[in-house]
């Protein structure tokens, strides 16, 4: 029999689940789930000048990033397309009314105090313009949604 | 067409390769299966599973990998398949909705995404991935916060692209929106600043490039430029398909923006992921692993082999079974002898042992020291 497997010392990691709903440019968090999980770790704290995307930041209490993940644009402007044709097996075509659910995880962490979104315009035509606050969410807030 | 229109059976783990607090989770769920076609389901999972744990590099990342398989039983089989676009006219009472012909385009499969993540949340909240498979022969899926696919032959693609965008923050490698050759206006050259995304850039500068690591100093950067910039570009690769370079035609825009490779799962399905996606994807997966795993070895049905091995110091370890991922057993490990050595080192004399009755790909694993 095994005797001596030591398991990896790992201490349990916290996560919030953070369930969001929007419509059009509208964003709202309907709820908040405290998970023990591990997340992907943070990408670079802060953007390049002009950086295009989505991303997403918990920040402390005087501003200064602890984590930031870059994500797909959870917010569909438009959506992917897919064929068996195997010359055009995908392509796009424009969501003129976006609407629809999405999910962040991020650490639950001492120093966090702020959820930051932050998108390009919420316009196909927009995509490529520098990312910029989208929404701000205060995690005393999170807390109530729990 | 709602939840009215089925239930949730539970949850079950498919693949424990640890626990859920300390690995990286995919949840796939059902639609369009009623509760007597739920086996089905159970077998359309370990397909995936299969395909999944084939791919590069989730090949060599399995032991980090947890599938969690959520049974929804609907009320009917199948999806809404409107006849508008050119479909069976068919209408599906399922629990998450599922329907082709979404924005008037047959393939366009999806489900209600807001339902799918309640199910998670009050069954799986651990989810890092949620995937939900629709019962339905007809090609077609969609993604997002959740990837949608069907079960028709190559399906399975549109599950990995779009785990490529959801778990990993990849860009569309294509250089068109609507397609090539579909007279697409603004889409000619990109002129945005730097794409956050991994594996698109507009930056050619070889000191700068986010992947300049991958690129050997023989590449050419750019590595291909488009002539015409009102078409995507026809050129063929002119180098050995896996030369990492800076291919001009990436992100929606036919020039001004750049792909790692010439081909990738984020291009166009059915290739494998470029080796910048293959990277984010490791490094991505990677802190869920135990801290380090070795030799991977096949055992046939009944088979053993005798190991020794010698290590610096006292490690923790064992063998695990790796493919198939079902959990189990299938590997007995025993240490029948252990030698302390005078330089402070330990021997280990091992044998492992497959119990089961079909070949089983193992190694050892062992945690932080």
């Amino acid at each position: 029999m095994v005797e001596n497997i030591q398991p990896a010392d790992t201490p349990p990691n916290r996560a919030l689940r953070l369930t969001f709903e929007y419509e059009g440019s509208s964003v709202r968090l309907v709820s908040s789930q405290t998970v023990d999980m591990i997340l992907p770790p943070s990408h670079p704290l802060e953007a390049r000048e002009n950086e295009t995307g989505f991303w997403f930041t918990l920040a402390d209490a005087a501003g200064k990033p602890v984590y930031r993940r870059i994500v797909q644009n959870p917010i569909r402007l438009d959506r992917e397309v897919f064929s068996q044709d195997p010359k055009k097996s995908i392509h796009r075509l424009d969501q003129p009314k976006p609407k629809g659910s999405f999910v962040v995880l991020v650490p639950d962490v001492a120093p966090a105090r702020t959820l930051i979104l932050f998108s390009h315009p919420l316009e196909l035509k927009s995509a490529a313009a520098p990312a910029r606050e989208l929404r701000r969410f205060n995690l005393s807030e999170l807390e109530k949604k729990q | 067409m709602s939840t009215a229109d089925g239930n949730v059976i539970g949850t079950t783990q498919v693949v424990d390769h640890g626990p859920a607090s300390q690995r990286w989770n995919l949840v796939i769920l059902s639609d369009g299966y009623q509760q007597n076609q739920l086996p089905q389901f159970h077998n359309d999972v370990q397909s995936f599973i299969a395909t999944l744990f084939q791919t590069p590099p989730f090949d060599e990342l399995a032991c980090a990998i947890n599938v969690f398989r959520i049974d929804v039983a609907s009320t009917d089989s199948g999806a809404d398949d409107p006849a508008a676009c050119g479909g069976t006219g068919a209408t599906a009472r399922t629990y998450f909705d599922a329907s082709f012909c979404n924005s008037g385009i047959q393939r366009l499969l999806e489900v209600n995404d807001a339902t799918v993540h309640s199910v998670v949340n009050a069954q799986m909240p651990q989810a890092h991935m949620i995937m939900v498979i629709v019962n339905s022969p007809v090609y077609g899926g969609s993604g997002g916060g959740v990837a949608t696919f069907s079960l028709a032959a190559g399906a399975n693609e549109i599950a990995l692209h779009e785990m490529g965008h959801t778990a990993f923050g990849f860009a569309d490698e294509y250089e068109y929106f609507a397609g090539c050759g579909s007279g697409e206006a603004g889409h000619d050259h990109y002129t945005g600043g730097e794409p956050s995304q991994p594996n698109v850039t507009a930056n050619t500068n070889r000191a700068t490039l986010k992947w300049r690591d991958l690129v050997q100093t023989a590449t050419p950067l750019p590595t291909t430029s488009n002539a015409n910039c009102a078409q995507c570009d026809p050129q063929g690769n002119p180098l050995p398909a896996a030369t990492v370079g800076a291919y001009e035609g990436a992100f929606y825009n036919h020039c001004g923006a750049y792909r790692p490779q010439f081909n990738c799962r984020m291009r166009s399905l059915g290739n494998p992921y470029c080796a910048v996606c293959q990277r984010v994807i490791r490094q991505t997966i990677t802190p869920f692993m135990d801290s380090w795993t070795w030799g991977t070895n096949t055992l046939g049905p009944g088979q053993s082999q005798r190991w020794w091995l010698w290590w610096p110091g006292y490690p923790g370890f064992e063998g695990i079974g790796v493919q198939p991922a079902t959990p189990g057993g299938e590997i007995r490990f025993e240490i029948p002898g252990m030698q302390m050595n005078a330089d402070g080192s330990t021997t280990y004399f091992l044998t492992v042992t497959n119990v089961s009755s079909f070949a089983v790909q193992w190694h050892f694993r062992g945690g932080a020291l």
